[in-house]
């Protein structure tokens, strides 16, 4: 018995890399290169016409020292993630317990509420954000029927971060998406369980649905800002990153200087240091979900 | 979830989810409605409602500017998302299995070698890619999408299986293997029915994602008769001649029919509550 | 059960491996029979060779009429040559650029190649990446002003681009504006009247504007054009070198400050979401807009969203008594043929062709504006085959044309450092003052840098 638990726990091993084996040749072959050369073209004046040549730390030192814009966009930007993600996972758990009771026509609702995302990034979207936000666009028109003074929604530089925050908060379907999926791997018979045992559905929804819903919640977390911090369509399509460089996203000032500027050596750096912030972010929440995430597998990973 | 609200409670909601509903709907709406103005008064007026209606947008949109319809990119674009959609299903499916339910040495550090991956913009490592398909000879055609989908390299996936795995009690994994299952039976016929709603959602979004996609497809793909609806859909704006937008608008409402659709109808695998996990107490 | 299952899956997956890697080979890159060709040709002393099959891949972005055009002219072109292929990889502008620095770095772009002059530093500075036209005989080059070609088509002494069209600069009006607030439209403006005549406009009307421009345009249709028009050179020079003076500088941010606060100019945050894109501005489109300064490709869409007999143009503002009227000119775009071209002669044929020939010219017409080769052209204005607007302002500005503006203008950073500081005027966040300071100190240090580089 013995010697057959130990070959078995022995081929158990290997087999998990067998799954996880196409993953290990796609990254091999698809990524390995593209992410070293990026780390290496943040070493080099490359711009992509001529052959590089090495310049040490020269990059990452301008960076810090000479470039304004580099501390503003990364305020700009943890600015947004911080206020956009929150506010996106609030109304897509909201909405996702709603739209998980059975009312009629939920079918249409749910299509209803995911359909900003589906638009995505189309050439639609960005005619209209600015209909709707303009000085003379609907948001405003709504507002002086309920006697409140205009805002200057796109124009302004202290308002326009927060209207192109918006843009993302309002496309909350994926995370809305996800957390119904959730939901409905909850077993049924817990909450019957609950219910016979006399607890309220508020106290069931703390003690039961929460906690299972805790993976999705945790998954949800990391990719929303994870993609948070490397937003730039609404900036790139509405505001141009104006008015007066409030809405000039990180990934936008990046991509700026790699496809504007041509200097793919300095914004190789620049994504290296998002890098880096990202995964510090990514890891800081990930130790904080050891103890607030739930897992039916024994959190034995 | 099988709760029971009263009347009182029902309106309610509807009240909420239609009045928030909406500020969901507007933007679609007046989408659709644009496709019958004429240019100055999709740009000019705030009104929903056209004054001279155009009808013919949606035909001349069809019909396209230069030598294919868009019923050639919408083709095109099944051809690409289909594929990508099916081998990102399978191979996230396996790699997420490996992840969530075995062990075996270096499995953290794998792990977030593929999580970092999703943390390098795209910008920076489109040109290293470029060169690599070039090498391969695959330019100007769908393998730079279907190829790398085959291999799992939709770390996004990964994740998002191993969390559903993970919500799933390793009781059903044991009182199987004493069933005599293996590791990829009990996959295929434990787990995966457990998992439908999240290989649904996987499929949704990949879908959508895939289909809405640009700067990618702008870059690997060369020859017009290969574009996508994405790519067909911009192929007319230009900074000095105007575009017809309300055939622009015309195609983007068609563009999003087949998302809607699939949307729509894979939901009822989201209605598929669990009804037990299998272990009978 | 399960064996079977797992043998399929597998099965399906090599399966599905094996037509994707054989689908590999067919790449629309390399034309085909080229070898056996030239070997059928020097085998064959007799006057009958077959001609070798060509294809050829040509890039342009553009909107559906110069799509459609452009395919009218390969076409026509195909006729009189069956062998040459030719296939458009044709775009909208976004991305272009982007996906044509791509396709260099990657040694792939395609063999005719629409692109613009501000990109030729970025595209032919370091490397080989087009053919010079100079040594080529198969195409007219005196067709084109000498001018022209020396001073936007050449770098580093290889005439890298054939000019497609010419534009011109001018003041775009709304003549139903005009006629309301009573101004004419064949006044030649100077700053200090448009300024005056815009903050009496706007103090009868809050909502109207005479004048609308956004963050972008600002350093192109006022800062660069005040500080040519009053000094007669343009701010720095071609030694990399800041050449206005303080003074001058303060001068051009006060007009600029004055435009926004007068009210002449429509305020930067509404005007900034439209960049380039005017005829998308419901101000503009409902005539609270009097005019715009624009480069004459733009007056086609301009002129349709205004109604053509509510649109004019006129020359374009300048400074009082200053040493400089010329007016601003440009080609709209060149074409150049990517050195790693297979077919090389080929495509300077068809280059040739496509910009020389008078059939080619009655196809495309003004679809990339007024061709800039004299036969192109005039082949158009007897058969009165261009806009009437876009003539004329193509006309006033090659009656006295500006000389061409340093290389390091059209750097992309030296740019930005341009429209920021502007914007920063526009917004009354620093003085003219403060700007002039800004802008001197921060364009030096990043000219000292290009230059460092460009050794």
């Amino acid at each position: 018995m013995k010697i057959k638990a130990a070959t078995t726990s022995k081929k158990k091993r290997y087999i998990g890399l067998l799954y996880i084996s196409p993953w290990i040749i796609g990254f091999l072959v698809f990524q390995l290169y593209p992410f070293v050369s990026s780390f290496v073209y943040s070493f080099t004046d490359y711009s992509i016409t001529n052959t590089p040549s090495f310049l040490g730390f020269k990059n990452y030192i301008s960076m810090f020292k000479n470039d304004d814009l580099f501390y503003q966009s990364l305020g700009i930007t943890i600015k947004y993630v911080f206020m956009s993600v929150p506010m996106k996972l609030a109304f897509a758990l909201l909405v996702a317990m709603l739209l998980n009771i059975k009312l009629k026509f939920v079918n249409v609702f749910r299509t209803v509420y995911y359909l900003p995302s589906i638009l995505g990034g189309s050439v639609a979207v960005a005619v209209l954000w600015k209909f709707l936000f303009m000085k003379e666009g609907v948001v405003n028109k709504v507002l002086s029927v309920l006697h409140i003074p205009s805002v200057d929604w796109l124009g302004n530089p202290s308002v326009a971060l927060f209207t192109i925050g918006l843009l993302t908060v309002w496309q909350f379907g994926s995370s809305m998406v996800l957390f119904l999926a959730g939901l409905k791997q909850i077993p049924a018979e817990l909450y019957e369980a609950g219910t016979v045992d006399g607890a309220s559905k508020i106290r069931m929804f703390f003690t039961i649905t929460i906690p299972l819903l805790t993976p999705i919640i945790f998954f949800n977390l990391i990719m929303q800002m994870v993609n948070a911090f490397q937003d730039f369509t609404g900036p790139f399509v509405i505001t141009g990153g104006g008015p007066l460089n409030s809405t000039y996203l990180y990934a936008m000032k990046l991509y700026d200087e790699g496809f504007k500027f041509y200097k793919m050596g300095y914004a190789s750096a620049l994504s290296w240091i998002l890098f880096l912030l990202i995964l510090a972010f990514t890891a800081l929440t990930f130790k904080s979900s050891q103890s607030w995430t739930h897992y039916e597998d024994g959190g034995d990973f | 979830m099988k709760k029971e609200y009263n009347i009182f409670e029902k309106t309610i909601m509807y009240v909420l989810l239609s009045a928030f509903g909406i500020f969901m709907i507007y933007p679609l709406i007046w989408l659709f409605l644009s496709s019958f103005k004429p240019n100055n008064e999709i740009f000019g007026s705030v009104d929903l409602l056209p004054k001279n209606v155009v009808w013919d947008a949606f035909y001349n949109g069809w019909k396209g500017s230069g030598q294919f319809s868009f019923g050639v990119f919408f083709v095109n674009t099944f051809e690409l998302v289909i594929p990508v959609v099916v081998f990102t299903l399978i191979s996230s499916t396996l790699v997420a299995y490996g992840f969530a339910r075995f062990k075996f040495p270096l499995k953290k550090i794998l792990f977030t070698l593929m999580i970092s991956t999703l943390m390098l913009p795209n910008a920076v490592i489109i040109i290293p890619r470029y060169i690599l398909f070039k090498n391969f000879d695959w330019l100007n055609s769908y393998l730079p999408f279907t190829i790398p989908a085959l291999f799992a390299c939709y770390p996004f996936f990964i994740f998002m299986l191993v969390q559903f795995f993970r919500g799933l009690p390793r009781d059903l994994d044991e009182s199987a293997t004493i069933d005599g299952c293996n590791s990829f039976t009990i996959l295929v016929r434990i787990l995966l029915p457990l998992c439908k709603p999240a290989l649904f959602s996987a499929g949704i979004f990949q879908f959508i994602w895939t289909w809405n996609d640009f700067f990618n497809s702008m870059i690997y793909i060369n020859s017009v008769k290969k574009y996508t609806v994405a790519l067909g859909l911009r192929m007319s704006l230009d900074t000095t001649t105007a575009a017809n937008w309300n055939e622009i608008m015309a195609m983007s409402v068609i563009a999003i029919i087949p998302c809607v659709l699939i949307f729509f109808f894979a939901q009822k695998y989201f209605v598929e509550g669990i009804a037990t996990t299998g272990i009978k107490g | 059960m399960k064996k079977p299952v797992r043998l399929l899956s597998m099965a399906c997956i090599l399966v599905l491996l094996g037509t994707s890697f054989s689908a590999c080979g067919s790449s629309s890159n390399a034309p085909a029979d080229q070898s056996t060709g030239q070997a059928a040709a020097s085998s064959q002393a007799a006057a009958s060779e077959p001609a070798k099959n060509i294809t050829m891949r040509f890039a342009w972005w553009g909107s559906d009429a110069r799509h459609q055009a452009t395919l009218a002219a390969i076409d026509a072109y195909k006729q009189k040559n069956p062998n040459v292929t030719i296939e458009g990889e044709y775009q909208g502008y976004d991305g272009y650029q982007q996906k044509l620095m791509t396709q260099i770095a990657g040694g792939s772009a395609p063999d005719l190649i629409q692109f613009d002059y501000i990109w030729n530093q970025d595209l032919a500075v370091q490397g080989d990446n087009f053919v010079d036209f100079n040594t080529k005989t198969d195409v007219d080059l005196t067709a084109f002003p000498e001018k022209v070609l020396k001073e936007y088509c050449t770098v580093n002494g290889k005439l890298i681009g054939l000019p497609m069209g010419t534009n011109g600069f001018g003041l775009d009006i709304n003549k139903k504006f005009f006629e309301k607030y009573g101004l004419s439209v064949d006044t030649e403006w100077t700053w200090d009247k448009f300024i005056e005549e815009g903050r009496k406009i706007h103090a009868k009307d809050k909502e109207a504007y005479l004048f609308s421009t956004d963050p972008s345009a600002l350093p192109i249709v006022v800062f660069d054009p005040y500080i040519r028009s009053k000094t007669g050179a343009y701010w720095l020079n071609d030694d990399y070198k800041v050449t206005a003076t303080k003074e001058e500088m303060i001068e051009a941010f006060t007009t600029i400050k004055e435009l926004f606060e007068s009210g002449t100019a429509q305020p930067l945050g509404e005007s900034a979401l439209y960049n380039t894109k005017l005829e998308q501005m419901p101000k503009f489109i409902n005539g609270q807009i009097g005019s715009s300064l624009e480069w004459s490709g733009t007056v086609g869409k301009y002129k349709d969203v205004l109604k053509p007999e509510n649109f004019t143009v006129a020359k374009p503002v300048t400074v009082k008594d200053g040493k400089d009227q010329s007016i601003a000119f440009k080609p709209s775009m060149l074409l150049g043929v990517y050195s790693k071209s297979q077919d090389v002669d080929e495509a300077v044929k068809f280059a040739n062709w496509f910009l020389n020939d008078q059939d080619a010219s009655m196809i495309l017409t003004d679809s990339r504006s007024i061709p800039t080769s004299e036969t192109a052209k005039k082949v158009l204005v007897d058969a009165n085959k261009v806009d009437m607007d876009i003539a004329k302002v193509v006309d006033f500005t090659l009656k006295n044309p500006a000389a061409a503006p340093p290389v390091a203008l059209s750097n992309a950073e030296v740019f930005e450092i341009e429209k920021d500081v502007c914007q920063k005027v526009a917004y009354s966040k620093i003085t003219p003052e403060q700007a002039a300071d800004e802008l001197t100190n921060r364009v030096q240090a990043k000219l000292d840098e290009l230059k460092a580089k460009a050794k």
